[in-house]
């Protein structure tokens, strides 16, 4: 450490430097001085009083972390007894003893020893919890994780006698008078509900018991009893209350983070929010997962009954932590292809289109209204001629389709599934049938025989298949190139020349799950017979939360005057003989060609990408008559989207009682 | 009462302080040549698979008269197409007088027919351009000092050879904006030669063009031509884009512009040229100081355009 890290520690009476202590930390004496002021007994007890101070004389615990803020802000507070100049000169004496060099390695080996010890007590407490449970009860464990708590206050603390001292010293005791009064206005409120009938009695309590705590948190002055790891609890707190009364995993999430942003703006550290925060979301998530609320609960978890309010409780959460994890489950995949994507853009190796404006209805097939009414099932146990209610989840099917369109083809299948495997549902009125446009919407179901599946909670998926086509189109400008170089050598914009403001235009595509993108690179292209055409790329993009099935055709069009060369870098068949002519030049392409262009292999983020070399076979007809030609290029994709839908449900068998 | 009335509104009105005397107009002011204005009913939606009209105003707001100007209209021809003989054409307009100021006026217009649309697509913005390219030309006269005594020997002279700013335009978009003046000795002959510097810029909305190059500007073949420039001079390298003739004379003769007096005037920037009296019409020393009439001439095609976003929308 270096030296200038410390300052001279001057008596005020003699001004003669005593010793000398770590720049903004708090003077050895002060926290002797704490001691003296939490209670008499210090007081009475010199020997005592002089232990402490020696205690502290290096790196008390509290000092370590920050300052001592005073009432009115964080400058040190003055000391002006004279009991403390004597202890102040009894502390300079030594560490002067042992020089500044010594003292600093003291005091870090102290700390250092400190958090060693902490670290160490916290992994063999969790190692033992975690590994003791194939031969000791979940209450034992549990009982000695508070044991071990409770140890940790103590290796933190001088005494927990001074540690109740300071609890009910000072403004503590108002502070716990105070919370006493909240909690029992709390209760008042509670019963008037219970016995009134007029407001949840239980939602009152909750809500007194967050008021209580969040009090007590607040208020109570715990630095001075050192038991400043209740600190660290506050955001686990905070999360598993707020998670409680809202019933969402995301109120939970922001009471996670009011409790790291009060923790961390009282240890005036990010990072031990950051941390502190971490941990936390892990250990409420094994702790929930450590309940279990079924019938025969699995080996090693805490059970609760099912049918109990608590009981009921955590199985709400879980459900929603399962639903919540399963969402986030692809956020790094989500992140890296949105990184992807957005490189592929810049590096134009996807071209992004535009949706037409004009559709004024969103275009596709859609699955909506869907839901259970058996969220939580119980099987009964099977009796002959005991009916059981099968799990049905439903939904709604509405096509919005384009007039004159092709009749949509729509293959509904369902499944129940969780961690460990898939069991295949019913699906009614029909898992196959055709929608055409017009059609009104049509109800469908999935019914699952929940003695197919055992306790637990399941994820009902419906998965609905549709055949659907998209068209783009995109318009390009093209220039003869010796006129193009002209304009490029003086420096002069073409197409500012020609008052045209949409030089990067966009190809539009038709209204539905996947969206179409063409570029030609630098507009205008130039042109000159005989020569290479533009390249033209097409991208084929899923835009819905569903997933692009099989590309059942695909075909483009170019302006007339140009041919293709290859596509993918291969000749491919399907391009008709008028490519180069004076009609325009229609693209079909072969099965094939099809499947291997639009595998996964191509895929850059998700999106296909092809590419299309072209030929100028004839510039005359590409350029018609003006300075500018404008010409297009029409892409069209048939395809199956598929869109899947989810919905937990709980399922519980009930035992014959013996 | 109503007598009164009258007769007081008589005295006011009555006594006016004589007949205002008609204002000629200085049309040589200004930076525009041929302005571009669509009809306001050309700018609504049109329906696919139909005729429409498109009418454009031309209005020559120079100085200049525009004979034989071409122009054509450029549309995306897979949902909009003129019909033939509306697609493109010619036209003169006579530029603004002192007796009409307003500058000659016509109207273009072209039949016009909104294809049918893809199937699937309910409405379709394409751009719909005219394009013009007519000759034009920027004459100025200006005030200038000849000032034969460029030993500075009379102290009292009737002017003294400043450079000349022109600012705003001389009714074309091709405007002089300086000449500056230079009075050197011929060394062989010891007399005086006149010399002007012209500076001259684009402020119009359009490009220059050799005024030579019109059909190649508004037609789609020939841009070698323009990249070249081969038709005016020959020369290969030089540019037919932003390119202008220049000529000057004072009332002695024609000045000297050079070899080949046309000069490029890159968009946005200053260019000069150099014209100077030719050695028949060198001034002797004895000629002292007067006030002469420098006219300038600049001759060029230019071309200009304006576009505008149609609308086609689907029957439902």
């Amino acid at each position: 450490m270096a030296e200038d890290e410390f300052e001279d520690i001057v008596d005020e009476e003699s001004g003669e430097v005593t010793g000398f202590r770590r720049k903004g930390r708090k003077e050895p004496e002060r926290a002797a001085s704490e001691i003296s002021e939490s209670g008499s007994h210090a007081r009475e007890s010199s020997e005592e009083l002089d232990l402490d101070s020696r205690e502290h004389e290096i790196e008390p615990e509290e000092s370590r972390e920050r300052p001592r803020r005073s009432p009115d802000g964080w400058a040190p507070e003055s000391h002006d007894s004279e009991s403390e100049s004597g202890r102040l000169r009894r502390a300079g004496n030594v560490v002067r003893e042992s020089g500044r060099t010594g003292a600093a390695i003291h005091a870090f080996t102290q700390s250092s020893r400190q958090v060693f010890a902490n670290v160490v007590f916290v992994i063999v407490t969790l190692g033992l919890f975690f590994f003791s449970g194939g031969f000791l009860s979940i209450w034992l464990r549990l009982g000695l994780v508070g044991v071990a708590v409770i140890l940790l206050l103590f290796m933190n603390a001088p005494g927990l006698r001074q540690v109740i001292q300071n609890l009910w010293g000072g403004e503590n005791r108002n502070v716990l008078r105070n919370t006493v009064v909240i909690f029992i206005i709390g209760l008042i409120i509670t019963l008037a509900g219970y016995f009134s009938g007029m407001f949840s009695a239980f939602f009152a309590f909750v809500i007194t018991l967050v008021v209580t705590i969040i009090y007590v948190l607040l208020h109570l002055d715990v630095k001075h009893g050192r038991i400043n790891f209740l600190y660290y609890l506050a955001p686990l707190v905070l999360m598993t209350i707020t998670a409680w009364v809202f019933g969402s995993p995301w109120a939970g999430i922001v009471g996670l983070l009011a409790g790291c942003i009060w923790l961390g703006w009282e240890k005036q550290s990010i990072g031990v929010a950051v941390i502190v925060g971490i941990v936390s979301v892990v250990l409420f998530l094994v702790i929930l997962s450590l309940i279990s609320v079924e019938e025969e609960p699995e080996e090693g978890k805490v059970a609760v009954d099912p049918n109990s309010r608590f009981g009921r409780m955590i199985a709400l959460q879980q459900e929603l932590w399962f639903r919540f994890i399963r969402t986030f489950r692809d956020v790094p995949g989500r992140i890296k292809q949105f990184g992807q994507r957005q490189v592929a853009i810049y590096s134009e190796d996807i071209q992004i289109g535009k949706v037409d404006k004009y559709a004024v209805k969103k275009m596709g097939l859609f699955l909506d209204n869907v839901g259970t009414d058996s969220k939580r099932v119980f099987v009964p146990p099977e009796q002959p001629g005991r009916f059981t209610e099968p799990i049905l989840v439903y939904g709604e099917l509405s096509l919005e389709g384009f007039e004159d369109s092709a009749p949509v083809n729509v293959r509904i299948t369902c499944h129940a599934e969780n961690l460990t495997g898939n069991v295949s549902g019913l699906v009614r009125p029909d898992d196959s049938f055709v929608m055409v446009h017009g059609d009104p919407p049509i109800d469908i179901g999935c019914v699952i025989n929940p003695r197919d599946l055992s306790d637990g909670q399941y994820m009902i998926v419906i998965d609905v298949a549709f055949n659907f086509k998209t068209e783009a189109y995109m318009r390009g400008y093209f220039m003869e190139q010796t006129r193009l170089r002209a304009y490029t050598r003086e420096k002069t914009d073409p197409l500012a020349e020609f008052g045209i403001s949409d030089k990067d235009p966009k190809a539009v595509f038709t209204s539905g799950p996947v969206g179409i993108g063409v570029g030609l690179g630098s507009l205008p292209v130039p042109v000159a017979e005989d020569m290479h055409g533009p390249t033209v790329k097409i991208t084929v993009e899923d835009l819905w939360e569903g997933r692009l099935g099989n590309v059942e055709s695909f075909s483009f069009k170019l302006p007339p005057g140009l041919a293709v060369t290859a596509i993918e870098g291969k000749n491919r068949p399907g391009c008709d003989s008028a490519c180069g002519t004076s009609d325009p030049c229609i693209c079909a392409l072969q099965r094939d060609d099809i499947d291997s262009l639009f595998s996964k292999k191509q895929e850059i983020a998700g999106i296909s990408t092809l590419r299309i070399n072209t030929d100028v076979k004839d510039a005359a007809v590409l350029l018609g008559n003006a300075p500018l030609a404008i010409r297009n290029i029409e892409v069209a994709a048939s395809y199956t989207y598929n869109l899947q839908e989810l919905v937990p449900v709980a399922v519980y068998h009930e035992r014959v009682q013996p | 009462m109503k007598k009164y009335l009258l007769f007081l509104l008589l005295v006011l009105f009555a006594c006016q302080p004589g007949l205002r005397q008609t204002q000629l107009v200085d049309v040589h002011t200004g930076t525009s040549g041929l302005e571009l204005k669509f009809f306001d009913t050309n700018l609504v939606d049109v329906f696919e698979s139909s005729y429409f009209d498109m009418l454009i105003e031309l209005r020559n707001h120079g100085a200049a008269n525009i004979n034989e100007g071409k122009y054509v209209w450029i549309t995306e021809e897979n949902y909009v197409v003129a019909e033939g003989r509306t697609s493109k054409g010619v036209f003169d307009l006579q530029g603004r007088t002192p007796y009409d100021p307003s500058g000659g006026f016509s109207v273009v217009e072209s039949r016009m027919t909104a294809k049918l649309l893809p199937q699937l697509i309910k409405g379709y913005d394409t751009p719909v351009i005219f394009l013009a390219c007519y000759p034009y030309k920027t004459n100025a006269t200006v005030h200038v000092c000849i000032d034969t005594d460029i030993q500075q020997a009379n102290p009292r002279k009737v002017c003294k050879p400043d450079t000349i700013n022109l600012r705003g335009g001389q009714g074309a978009p091709v405007a002089i904006e300086s000449v500056e003046q230079i009075f050197s000795r011929d060394q062989a002959t010891g007399k005086i030669r006149p010399t002007f510097v012209i500076n001259m810029r684009n402020l119009g909305n359009g490009h220059v063009v050799d005024s030579s190059l019109l059909d190649v500007a508004c037609g789609s073949q020939g841009g070698l031509s323009l990249l070249r420039g081969t038709s005016v001079t020959g020369e290969i390298g030089s540019a037919g884009f932003n390119k202008v003739s220049v000529s000057a004379s004072l009332p002695s003769g024609d000045l000297d512009c050079g070899v080949n007096p046309a000069i490029l005037l890159e968009k946005g920037k200053d260019a000069a040229i150099i014209c100077r009296v030719n050695d028949n019409a060198l001034l002797d020393v004895s000629a002292g100081t007067f006030t002469s009439l420098l006219s300038i001439k600049i001759n060029y095609g230019y071309v200009t355009s304006k576009s505008f976003m149609l609308t086609i929308k689907k029957f439902i």
